[in-house]
């Protein structure tokens, strides 16, 4: 059987395509290079998470006399949280594996590049094939930024996937990045004891987030022990007595800040070396493969998904982009649009956010209406005994558009939903006031930050 | 002498009452402070009394409606007077006024209620100094300011003449792309209380109880919605209050619907549930910022693509329909709103080019007897006239003869069936400071060219100081477009809805041309005619066009 479409990644962008794709009938081979599922499953998201339930857990336990429950001091057990790690990323890599197998997906194991414009050599372990088809779908991902900064290099300076993988738990804890992956592995290690220093080179924390969300994690670090410069720069590392030290330029100066370990979390680079993107014509640089809405490249026939085509980076965009990739090349009118694109950040509490910031909104010339409702005025936050954070809702005033939501809260990640539902429906501050919330709910906070956007919040004191 | 019974405005939150129970009905003798009927506001029920001893002429609303303050809810006085059109719904503060009717239906001593929409009326507009600083207006709302105060008193519309016209001399009447440029330009504009291309006020309109529910800015585009009353911001939820049934506001809550939005059919045009469930119904899927979007900007989601989740309208086909960009105004260039007459041409140029079939001929003509007729016309007539005919003149007088012989020509469409209108108005596209107006000149196929001539020239000064009354830039059904005044030979003019054609003229010029079989230099003049291929067919068309042309090259046939 000819293949119609190849698709070069099983991360969350390619084996999202190659499942579209099957669904509508094509005929798909899979090519990945390592495990199915990606840095998402295998490094990323699905392995951050896993351990954060166990620093969640961490947490609940030393915090029980506060509900009442009596229990002992907690301990972390590292070794066995990794174990539990890697038996949650076994288990969705294998349901991705069953998934790809019953939608009919070929999956080659191989490294795949371009030998030409129409065709494919795939280096596996069984030699090297030919392979071709009508469109490629090209979702090789990302890899973590390599900082150019002296001793990046020396052992004990990790990555966001090794620091996953540490075998014991280190002393403490340089994190370099305030973004997302260094702010969840932040929460992460010092939830579990870890001393951690976080160095942002922004003046906040979360800098694409909006400023209060920024505002509001720096404050949440801080209770957790966390010790935090912004403004502040990584110059070099250099080992130590009892590990490493770093020296930071801040704007009191030099310091410098010895660790155990050292966590740089400065960002990812899209995948493209290596792939003869060349030789088949597809028009790339450093912030990835060029694309279009439809996520066709500058070879049209040959498509991009994922990581590899730079922005957001972000699992969810990933596969959006791969079932829209995979629509496309399969004639059917697909396009993405990012006015919607929620990001979350997996702290304590957590962060999530979709559409403009207040800042962002103001800056392209919006009459802006802000509306902010905090937690601790929410009565199932207080119940569960969660009550930082806030939820802030941005709207432009002409028509009540809702242009953003930003949340800081327990469960913001679940929260933003009704944002992202929003947004995408373009409902207006009226749609969001008028939805029925249930009582008690987290969400019911939403609802009041439309209220008081609206200027008519009813469960905050005039 | 009748007596307007109005509801009265309990406080300055109060913007509507419903009537509870009328206590009286037509016919029966009232004496004053008799209670007339219950009303109850948000706070209260309470009576209201009869202010004057007399018949009850007329009860405006039926039990259960929902009457915005200070409207006229009633008549009192002798049987057989004759009464206003239609309540007028009065601006707070202001005492009930007694209005004089002149023969015509013309009120000769009224003043305008602030709340009342523009232009929604034809006969019986008030004239006279506007009494309040109406802040009403278009302009002030599109571009989301305040509307600022008018000075005050400002006349509003001319029909009033020397009743509170601003003193000084007028300047001096010119059409615009006639010989009579350059004779003293208007004075500065102000912004006009007019809407551009209204349709629907004049004639026929049913003297409803209702004060008109005319959608803001509604689906209602090219049947001419009056331009509404634009609320200044304190007194925005009165102005645009709408005349509905209970229930209808149920059903509208319902689905979602925005009542501005849609026609009545009810007494009055009172919208009533009916109409809510068929036009929610009707209405294709779009998102609600879309909706809000589509009906501030008076654009029709009926025949928009949408592109959002499940095929629906998102605010970016809306924009996109109205040429709009969503996105804020970028550095770079000069943001101008557009808003006022701007918008409304923008508006009314993109429904007549989205929704007409157009086809332009073109003819040249030999005018050289119209420019030996115009001389000497002007020769006769400017002594008595105090200013020279033109050409627009003579212009109008033989398309008005050309349609009243070409009946299809002078016709529009009405839904699914074609109207040949009975009268003949003919407009002439006018370029003011304000942008471009088109005063009409009514009954132009009856009137004498002198008489065409004054109209015209006075109708023109109206447009120029944004003074038009209500219907001069309305209700044509025909268009005029010079530009031979620039130098334009021919061009393809866009049909004013909701009209059927439209004449655009170009320069007249010495050109050779052949007569006679010999060549000449004669006076040639090419004549643009464009025409809704959906309401008339080519061949009509050009016979019309071929009249025209006749007339032109032999103006005395207008004798005939």
């Amino acid at each position: 059987m000819p293949t119609d479409l190849i698709v070069i990644g099983g991360g969350p962008a390619g084996y999202v395509a190659a499942l579209r794709a099957a669904q509508l009938g094509a005929h798909v081979a899979l090519i990945e290079a390592g495990r199915l599922g990606g840095v998402c499953l295998n490094e990323g998201c699905i392995p951050t998470k896993a351990l954060l339930a166990g620093a969640e857990v961490y947490r609940l336990v030393a915090e029980a006399a506060r509900f009442g429950v009596r229990a002992g001091p907690p301990e972390a057990d590292w070794p066995a949280m990794q174990a539990r790690k890697a038996e949650v990323v076994g288990k969705l890599v294998g349901g991705v594996r069953m998934l790809l197998e019953r939608a009919g997906v070929e999956v080659i194991a191989g490294h795949a590049r371009f030998s030409g414009p129409q065709s494919l050599a795939v280096e596996g372990p069984g030699g090297v094939q030919t392979l071709a088809a009508p469109h490629v779908i090209v979702a090789t991902g990302s890899s973590p930024l390599r900082l150019p900064i002296p001793g990046a290099d020396l052992p004990g300076v990790l990555d966001s996937s090794a620091a996953l993988d540490l075998p014991a738990l280190p002393q403490s804890l340089l994190v370099v990045g305030g973004g997302a992956v260094g702010l969840e592995l932040a929460t992460l290690f010092a939830g579990l004891g870890v001393r951690v220093t976080l160095v942002e080179m922004l003046p906040r924390l979360a800098p694409l987030a909006d400023a209060d969300v920024g505002d509001a994690l720096r404050t949440a670090l801080l209770l957790q022990g966390v010790k935090v410069h912004v403004n502040t720069r990584i110059a070099a590392i250099e080992p130590a007595a009892d590990g490493l030290r770093a020296r930071l330029e801040g704007p009191q100066g030099e310091l410098s800040v010895e660790a155990e370990k050292v966590l740089l979390a400065a960002g990812r680079q899209p995948n493209v070396a290596g792939l003869g993107l060349e030789a088949a014509g597809v028009r790339f640089g450093r912030q990835g493969i060029a694309v279009d809405e439809r996520m066709a490249t500058s070879a049209g026939y040959i498509l991009a998904a994922g990581d590899v085509v730079g922005g957001s980076m972000l699992a969810h965009v990933a596969m959006h982009q791969g079932r829209v990739a995979a629509e496309s090349a399969l004639g059917r009118p697909a396009r993405m649009r990012y006015e919607a694109v929620p990001s979350c950040i997996f702290t304590q509490p957590e962060a999530a956010s979709v559409g403009l910031t207040e800042q962002a909104a103001r800056e392209q010339g919006y009459d802006v209406r802000v509306g902010r409702f905090p937690f601790n005025g929410n009565g199932k936050a207080i119940a569960q005994g969660q009550v930082d954070g806030f939820v802030k809702v941005v709207a432009e005033a002409r028509y009540g558009a809702v242009l953003g939501v930003h949340i800081v809260g327990p469960h913001a990640s679940d929260l933003i939903l009704e944002g992202a539902l929003g947004l995408t429906l373009e409902a207006t501050l009226d749609e969001f006031a008028a939805t029925i919330h249930p009582h008690p709910t987290l969400g019911e906070a939403v609802a009041e930050a439309a209220l008081a956007a609206l200027g008519r919040p009813l469960h905050l004191p005039a | 002498m009748a007596h307007e019974v109005i509801l009265p405005q309990l406080g300055e939150t109060m913007n509507e009452g419903v009537i509870v129970r009328w206590l009286v009905k037509e016919g029966d003798r009232v004496q004053k402070g008799d209670p007339l009927f219950q009303f109850e506001s948000d706070k209260a029920v309470l009576d209201v009394e009869a202010p004057a001893a007399g018949q009850v002429l007329k009860l405006l609303y039926a039990e259960g409606a929902r009457v915005p303050v200070l409207s006229v809810v009633a008549w009192i006085g002798e049987p057989g007077e004759a009464l206003p059109a239609r309540p007028q719904a009065r601006h707070a503060g202001e005492s009930p006024l007694t209005l004089t009717l002149s023969p015509k239906g013309e009120r000769v001593g009224g003043r305008l209620p602030a709340s009342e929409p523009f232009g929604g009326r034809g006969e019986g507009q008030p004239a006279g100094p506007q009494p309040s600083p109406s802040a009403l207006w278009r302009e002030g709302r599109r571009e989301g300011q305040p509307a600022a105060p008018q000075p005050s008193p400002s006349p509003l519309w001319g029909e009033g003449k020397g009743e509170g016209q601003p003193a000084g001399p007028q300047p001096s009447p010119s059409p615009l792309w006639g010989e009579g440029r350059g004779e003293g330009q208007p004075a500065t504009p102000q912004p006009s209380p007019s809407p551009l291309w209204g349709e629907g006020g004049g004639e026929g309109q049913p003297a409803g109880p209702q004060p008109s529910p005319s959608p803001l800015w509604g689906e209602g585009r090219g049947e001419g919605q009056p331009a509404a009353p634009q609320p200044s911001p304190a007194r925005t939820e009165r102005a645009a209050r709408i005349f509905a049934s209970p229930r209808a506001r149920r059903a509208a809550a319902q689905h979602g619907v925005d009542l501005k939005a849609i026609q009545g059919s009810g007494p009055g045009g009172r919208i009533v549930e009916a109409d809510v469930l068929a036009f929610a119904a009707a209405q294709p899927r779009a998102t609600p910022l879309a909706r809000k979007v589509a009906a501030e900007a008076g654009v029709g989601l009926a025949k928009l693509a949408g592109s959002g989740p499940g095929g629906r309208i998102t605010r970016a086909d809306v924009d996109q329909r109205r040429g709009a960009v969503s996105a804020p105004p970028q550095a770079g260039g000069q943001a101008v709103p557009m808003a006022g007459v701007r918008a409304r041409i923008a508006e009314r140029m993109a429904a007549s080019a989205r929704e007409t079939a157009p086809v332009t001929l073109t003819t040249e003509v030999d005018a050289t007897r119209l420019v030996e007729a115009r001389t000497r016309l002007k020769a006769a007539y400017s002594a008595e006239l105090g200013f020279d005919i033109g050409y627009n003149d003579l212009l109008i007088a033989i398309c008005a003869r050309a349609l009243r012989e070409h009946p299809a020509l002078n016709s529009r469409l009405e839904g699914d069936s074609i109207r040949l209108l009975d009268e003949v108005h003919v407009g002439l596209a006018v370029d003011t400071e304000r942008g471009l107006l088109v005063p009409v000149v009514r009954h132009a196929d009856r009137l004498r060219l002198a008489e065409i001539a004054r109209t015209l020239r006075e109708l023109v000064a109206r447009a120029r100081q944004g003074q038009s009354g209500p219907d001069e830039l309305k209700g044509g059904t025909f268009t005029i477009t010079n530009l031979g005044a620039y130098g334009i030979d021919a061009f393809t003019p866009i049909i004013n809805l909701p009209e059927c054609a439209i004449l655009g003229v170009g320069r007249i010029a010495p050109r050779p041309a052949v007569v006679d079989g010999q060549l000449a230099v004669r006076q040639r003049l090419w004549l643009s005619l464009t025409f809704d291929h959906r309401l008339v067919d080519g061949a009509p068309a050009a016979r019309f066009l071929q009249r025209i042309a006749q007339l032109v090259e032999e103006p005395y046939l207008l004798l005939s």
